[in-house]
């Protein structure tokens, strides 16, 4: 047995942590080949993109998005970070100050949806279909995201983890940051690229 | 023995129940592995039937036994059968019942979900199989191309047993990945470093990988069909500026690596059997493990081989071209490791090995006949034809059934503690082996002759009737070589000779335990110095179970250093809980009844809080 290996146990991620990485890494995937079946579909299609009704998105509602979310995993990362160390007097405060972020995100996800529907719908064309399947998708990862993370501050709240025994906790932010990170792609790819 | 104190703590620790209770709640990695395998081979018998359906109907011309509608739901059941509902899972099986026990653990890294991987796949298995019940199963072929696939041209239920079949699959086989990595990278026995991992446990990690990556291809091009299909979203319909061959893409971005899905596992059994009826370590272990890896990845860049005829640009299919062609390197390797493994060491025939062997030769047929799909222009004449069918049947019946027989004769004495009968392998293999090339090599020369696939019947004097009628009396050969292992397994249950824990001499740790284990798999956990720990001499023995009660030791990813011990989950009703939830949201989107979904869904997010709950999971052990 090396020095390396009788590290504190906190220090260690766990198996369940190494888990959530891998249902990440599959997940990435579905995003990644969402993402680029839109732009197969953008560069199958002859003539303007977004294809009308469509048009090409307004920045104001998403960026506010954006800010919200990227805003968000601070607080998540800082819980990760306090349970692991074994404070965990403030880790209820920061994953609900990310939870509220998240709502929030969704909220404005809502705005934007009933604007856009007006104009096209799934239904509409390839690209309301793909358009409507992403921002859906991730949407769905927010507010599971949320669920998780109001779960594990209930548990956090009733004094259930502790330094030693908070995986819930890793995992949670750890996905978290994930829905973060893909939510950057998303706006990258479906709002910021027909304005190049 | 002297370790009888703890092993008589262990049993108390480890041991199920017997009942209906234990047999739903069930974590016990071998329980669920043997669950597998039986499992599988109730569906490898369906698929059969339904090849030996085909047959029959191809067997003359111009025959009429089935209907076309109900030929193109046999032969797309059969490709589905095969490739989602029994190859794949009867490898988890192996996969399930040999892994901890290779790497010296007591269970799975994730009992729990190890039990949901089996029901999510019983569920989806049945699920599938009510299309055919109904007489409404899936009937656009196992790729299921757009638009044919689409609303428009196959309305009706059928397709979407498949389309949501597989994605209800996929949660079964992604698990099961997941719990295989984790467990390979952190249960391992103290003392096994990457360089001594067995190369069994290497090809399911280079599956399993392959696995994550490939399945959300399948899902999500699973998922645009339905939403096509069910919610009139359009994303391969042109009219709506949609394109089918993005359905091609995505649907072969998971099917090539799906091939390697289904072959690797089975060349990591014959990486294990050849070794072991050789009587030396395999040669190469290192390059081996290093093929094995590449195969794996190098599966992800070949996708289009698949669509040559469609019309791509030429540049970007030459790539693809030369992709394919470098992707026989790593398999050339292994196959010359295999002969170097047999030609340096003592190689003794019994069953397994002739499976092993018979695997060799069966595959390099199918490899070579691979490598001419990736001439483009020769691809371009056969393509769809009977060539096809009997190439990939070479690589899957070949590189997968054979390594799947050699396995079962393998590990049969450690599941069940009983040996099989020797001269009655060697009459089924025979069998086996003479079938499956009577039936698939004419299949080469139909199909250079221009018969296509899929075709429920064909006109007389195509100069095909003689060739189809010898692949028919070929499978019949074929079944009967089936019925003579299943006659061989069923006659070792009753009157097989006791085995013993290591009846092979083998060297890998799942001969270090009984034969059947113990619930607990080893008394004490073996500490690891090689690559072929059980040929290695024998270290003092010693009482201390190293882990005791309900535990099983981590160890660091690349050392094999102890790092903590793991206390694992008792059996539980929350895997059957969450498959029957999972199956009622996706009997809810098959019937387009919202209040269904939304029920299920309910009890998803209800099953997912009781297992998240901290509990004894999260409890100080």
């Amino acid at each position: 047995m090396t020095a390396s290996a009788v590290r504190a146990p906190a220090l260690t991620r766990e198996p369940g942590w190494y888990a959530m990485l891998l249902v990440i890494a599959t997940e990435a995937t579905v995003f990644a080949l969402l993402l680029a079946a839109y732009f197969f579909l953008q560069f199958t299609h002859e003539g303007a993109w977004p294809p009308p009704p469509a048009e090409v998105p307004r920045l104001l509602t998403p960026v506010l998005m954006t800010v919200l979310l990227t805003g968000s995993s601070i607080p998540a990362y800082l819980a990760d970070r306090g349970a692991r160390r074994g404070r965990m007097e403030r880790v209820g405060v920061l994953l609900g100050a990310t939870a509220v972020l998240g709502i929030a995100f969704l909220v404005l996800q809502v705005v934007e949806y009933r604007e856009k529907l007006d104009v096209f719908t799934p239904r509409t064309d390839a690209y309301g279909s793909a358009f409507y399947t992403v921002t859906g998708l991730h949407g769905a990862h927010v507010a599971f995201g949320v669920a998780a993370l109001l779960f594990v501050l209930a548990f956090t709240a009733l004094g259930r983890y502790s330094a030693r025994r908070h995986l819930a906790i890793e995992v949670v932010t750890l996905y978290w940051h994930f829905v973060h990170v893909v939510w950057l792609f998303v706006f990258a790819s479906l709002y910021l690229s027909p304005h190049l | 023995m002297t370790a009888a104190s703890p092993g008589i703590a262990l049993r108390r620790a480890w041991a199920e129940r017997p009942g209906i209770a234990s047999a739903l709640t069930t974590v016990d990695h071998k329980r669920i592995g043997r669950r597998y395998l039986a499992t599988a081979m109730a569906f490898f018998a369906v698929g059969g039937v339904e090849a030996l359906l085909i047959r029959v109907q191809l067997a003359r011309p111009e025959e009429r036994l089935l209907r076309p509608e109900a030929y193109d739901q046999i032969f797309t059941m059969h490709g589905l059968t095969m490739i989602f509902l029994f190859v794949t899972p009867l490898l988890s099986g192996f996969g399930n019942f040999v892994i901890p026990l290779m790497l010296g653990a007591r269970d799975m890294a994730f009992p729990r979900v190890n039990a949901l991987s089996y029901w999510v796949y019983l569920a989806a298995g049945l699920f599938m199989y009510t299309g055919l019940l109904i007489g409404r199963a899936p009937d656009a072929g196992w790729f299921s191309y757009a638009p044919l696939s689409g609303p428009d041209f196959t309305p009706g239920v059928n397709t979407d047993f498949y389309g949501l079949g597989l994605i209800f699959l996929g949660i079964s086989t992604t698990a099961g990945a997941i719990n295989i990595i984790v467990t390979t990278l952190k249960l391992r026995a103290p003392g096994m470093s990457i360089d001594r991992i067995p190369l069994f446990v290497w090809a399911w990690l280079a599956t399993a990988l392959a696995i994550v990556f490939a399945i959300p291809a399948l899902t999500t091009a699973a998922l645009m069909l339905e939403l096509e299909r069910l919610y009139g979203f359009h994303f391969f319909d042109t009219a709506a500026g949609g394109d089918p061959v993005l359905w091609q893409h995505l649907f072969w971005i998971f099917g090539h690596p799906d091939v390697y899905i289904i072959f690797l596992p089975a060349v990591g059994i014959v990486s294990t059997v050849i070794p072991v009826f050789s009587g030396r370590p395999m040669v190469v272990h290192n390059w081996v493990v290093m093929s094995t890896l590449l195969t794996g990845l190098l599966g992800f860049g070949v996708w289009v081989h698949h669509m040559f005829a469609v019309g791509l640009p030429q540049l970007s299919i030459t790539f693809f071209a030369a992709a394919s062609l470098i992707i026989a390197v790593p398999s050339g390797i292994q196959v010359f490791a295999w002969i170097a493994t047999m030609l340096t060491g003592r190689p003794r025939l019994a069953t397994p090995m002739l499976y092993a062997v018979g695997f060799i030769v069966v595959f390099v047929v199918g490899g070579i006949t691979g490598v001419m799909f990736a001439a483009i222009p020769f691809d371009q004449q056969v393509t769809d034809s009977y060539f096809v069918v009997a190439h990939f049947h070479y690589v899957l019946f070949g590189g997968a059934v054979f390594p799947i027989l050699a396995g079962l004769h393998h590990w049969w004495p450690k599941i069940t503690g009983r040996l099989t009968h020797e001269r009655a392998g060697a009459v089924s293999f025979w069998l086996v082996f003479a079938g499956f090339n009577v039936t698939f090599f004419p299949m080469h020369i139909s199909g250079l002759l221009g018969m296509p696939r899929r075709v429920y019947t064909y006109p007389r004097g195509m100069g095909w009737d003689a060739l189809n009628l010898i692949s028919t009396l070929g499978a019949v050969v074929l079944a009967a070589g089936l019925l003579v292992v299943l006659a061989t397994l069923v006659w070792s249950l009753r009157a097989g000779p006791e085995a013993g824990p290591d009846p092979w001499g083998a060297d890998t740790l799942e001969w270090a335990a009984q034969s059947p284990p113990e619930p607990y798999n080893f008394t004490r956990i073996p500490v690891v110095r090689s690559a072929n720990p059980l040929w290695d001499p024998p270290l003092p023995h010693v009482d201390d179970p190293l882990a005791g009660g309900h535990r099983t030791p981590e160890t660091s990813l690349g050392e094999g250093d102890p790092q903590r011990i793991l206390r694992m989950p008792e059996e539980s009703w929350l895997p059957l809980c969450m498959a029957l939830s999972l199956a009622v949201v996706f009997t809810g989107l098959i019937t387009t009844t919202t209040v269904v979904i939304v029920l299920g869904g309910l009890l998803v997010g209800l099953v997912v809080a009781g297992w998240a709950r901290p509990g004894a999971q999260e409890a100080p052990a």
